[in-house]
């Protein structure tokens, strides 16, 4: 059975993109659009792995990451930062809340399935 | 305070002086009384002698001549009473003696001895001899003397308290006064005035003194209100410019906020502009044509250059706005130099071009202070410059070396090089050179500007040599030990 992997990204051509560039490499997508409705849908569905952009609306990504890995239910599942060439990813702070990868944009498919395939091998 | 009346002050000197003057006249003067009183009473002593004598003589010679010795006695002993008279002897004719007193009280030493002949009717009927003590008339000038001395003695004394008096109170006691007021008289207490108005030379120097104190004070005053408005101005000036800095830093924050949501929001849409032209040039969802593949291919070219545009100038901005601080950490020289080429080296290779490196042996193990990330971007940056501007077939020269305190790299190449006044603008932001290969894409504009912030913030330099268009060009920066 494929992998299940949540997008939490609020630009929507952006989340089109992820979606469409995990699918041709053979996973699964769920998608929420803020950091809360990510929080809530890992809780619910329990993806395999967590794409977290960083700057949303409602809640931020460095947030939404720390309130999954310090939840139970949630905090044995990857999550991997999703941020912009130049943007200085603060990996202090992404690692103290708890990220365990980040994948610079612009996406390829080269860059996700590299990042993944470290923390899902491939069946 | 008053000022004591002791020999180093004034009035002590004037009247050590004038004492000493006034002792050398009565001294000289007591000598020279002294002296005419002794021989005053010498002389009188000398016409006394002959007198006494002589009216002895002839008091005596009537009493002789009658051979009444009892009545010579008498005569004689009440001449006794002559103050100067030691004894007197009388004589008859033959020479022999008749009679002689002697008064007791005086010594019978050193004695002037006076002798005369009696005559009655002309024929000697006796002498008589008188023995003149000079004891009297000496204690006489010794007592006259000392009365002098005493009396003149007393006379300095008077003097000299006189004068101590009198130059007290209105010589030392003014200036006792004087110097009081002066003493207290400093920057907090100007009002002092002096409260002497004699009208003598201290009265004209207090009243000078006061005239200048009041110009004073009121020099002050002027002064104090001066200094605080002064004050006054600076605290304005000084809140003017806290205001201003605060206003600039406020604007500088809103400026750096406003780039930060700026470039996420400029980079959010170019993100999905370049990830779908790639999902598109990958053919993951059907086949393109010749023409959509080259047109997809452009798309994605400028896309990419679009958003190294707006990391250049975010990367500038933040320099400028002192936001970029060095990551610093140590740094192997000779593992920066090789990983720099790897990054060029696919490039160099489609373009044929050959890249040589030369780093100096005492560079081995050497590391350095720094930001490692910023070094390798400055590399990239001469790196990629370098491969743009060098035709098919060229070389690309890495020289590294350590001079005294620096280490100097240099990035060489056999390209289009440049005109002395490229060299010159070529690290300012946007400038282009004349030159362009053909077929590349033109810079930023903002990679070696951005180069030259990085190499200063690490306290390097950097500069281009380049011999003319088509001999080359030399980049060399150079990079505190």
């Amino acid at each position: 059975m494929a992998k299940v992997i949540l997008i939490v990204e609020d630009d929507p051509k952006n989340l089109t993109l992820a979606r469409d560039l995990l699918m041709v490499s053979g996973y699964t997508t769920i998608e929420a659009t803020d950091g809360e409705q990510g929080v809530e849908l890992a809780k619910v569905r329990k993806p395999d792995l967590i794409l977290m952009d960083i700057m949303m609306p409602k809640m931020d990504g460095y947030t939404a990451c720390n309130a999954i890995k310090t939840d139970k239910a949630t905090r044995q599942i990857p999550v991997v930062m999703l941020t912009s060439i130049g943007y200085e990813l603060n990996k202090a702070l992404a690692k103290q809340m708890g990220a365990d990868g980040y994948i610079t944009k612009p996406l390829t498919r080269q860059k996700l399935v590299d990042v993944i395939s470290q923390f899902l091998p491939t069946s | 305070m008053k000022e004591k009346l002791r020999l180093k002050t004034i009035g002590g000197k004037i009247i050590l002086s004038i004492v000493i003057v006034i002792a050398i006249g009565v001294l000289f003067s007591a000598f020279i009384v002294s002296q005419v009183v002794k021989d005053q009473l010498e002389e009188k002593y000398e016409v006394d002698k002959v007198a006494a004598s002589e009216s002895l003589s002839h008091s005596l010679a009537p009493v002789l001549d009658l051979y009444d010795y009892k009545q010579v006695e008498l005569i004689i002993t009440s001449s006794l009473t002559y103050k100067n008279i030691a004894y007197i002897t009388v004589f008859d004719k033959g020479g022999m003696l008749i009679v002689s007193a002697t008064e007791q009280n005086i010594s019978s030493e050193d004695l002037d001895l006076e002798k005369y002949e009696m005559m009655s009717n002309g024929t000697v009927i006796g002498s008589i001899e008188v023995g003149f003590s000079r004891e009297y008339i000496n204690e006489q000038i010794r007592r006259t003397t000392r009365a002098i001395i005493f009396g003149l003695a007393g006379f300095l004394i008077l003097v000299g308290l006189a004068l101590f008096i009198f130059i007290n109170r209105f010589v030392m006691n003014p200036l006792g006064v004087f110097t009081k007021t002066v003493r207290e008289m400093n920057s907090e207490n100007l009002s002092l005035r002096v409260n002497i108005y004699s009208e003598d030379e201290l009265g004209t120097l207090a009243g000078n003194f006061n005239r200048m104190a009041e110009d004073l004070e009121k020099a002050h005053n002027e002064l104090q209100q001066w200094s605080e408005e002064l004050e006054e101005k600076v605290k304005e000036r000084t809140r003017q410019f806290q205001e201003a800095v605060q206003a600039a830093d406020v604007a500088n924050r809103a400026k750096s906020d406003f780039l930060s949501s700026m470039s996420h929001e400029l980079r959010t849409p170019l993100n999905a502009v370049i990830g779908f032209s790639q999902v598109l040039q990958e053919q993951y969802f059907g086949k393109l044509n010749e023409k959509q593949a080259e047109y997809m291919s452009d798309i994605l070219d400028s896309g990419q250059h679009l958003l190294s545009l707006i990391n250049d100038i975010l990367d500038l901005s933040k320099i400028e706005a002192g936001k970029m601080e060095l990551e610093l950490s140590s740094v192997k020289i000779k593992d920066l130099v090789e990983s720099s080429l790897v990054m060029i080296k696919e490039k160099a290779f489609a373009h044929g071009s050959s890249l040589d490196i030369h780093t100096a042996e005492d560079l081995e193990g050497l590391e350095i202070m720094a930001d490692e990330r910023r070094l390798k971007q400055v590399m990239f940056n001469l790196l990629s410059n370098a491969a743009k501007f060098t035709p098919d077939g060229g070389t690309i020269t890495v020289e590294s070396r350590k001079e005294g305190k620096e280490l100097v790299i240099n990035v060489s190449d056999t390209g289009i090089g440049l005109t002395p006044e490229d060299c010159e603008k070529v690290f300012e932001e946007f400038y282009q050179t004349g030159g362009v290969l053909k077929g590349k894409t033109p810079g930023t504009g903002l990679g070696l500007p951005i180069t030259r912030r990085i190499v200063e913030m690490h306290g390097g330099r950097i500069w281009v040599e380049s011999e003319g268009q088509g001999k080359g060009s030399r980049f060399t920066f150079t990079l505190p030990v």
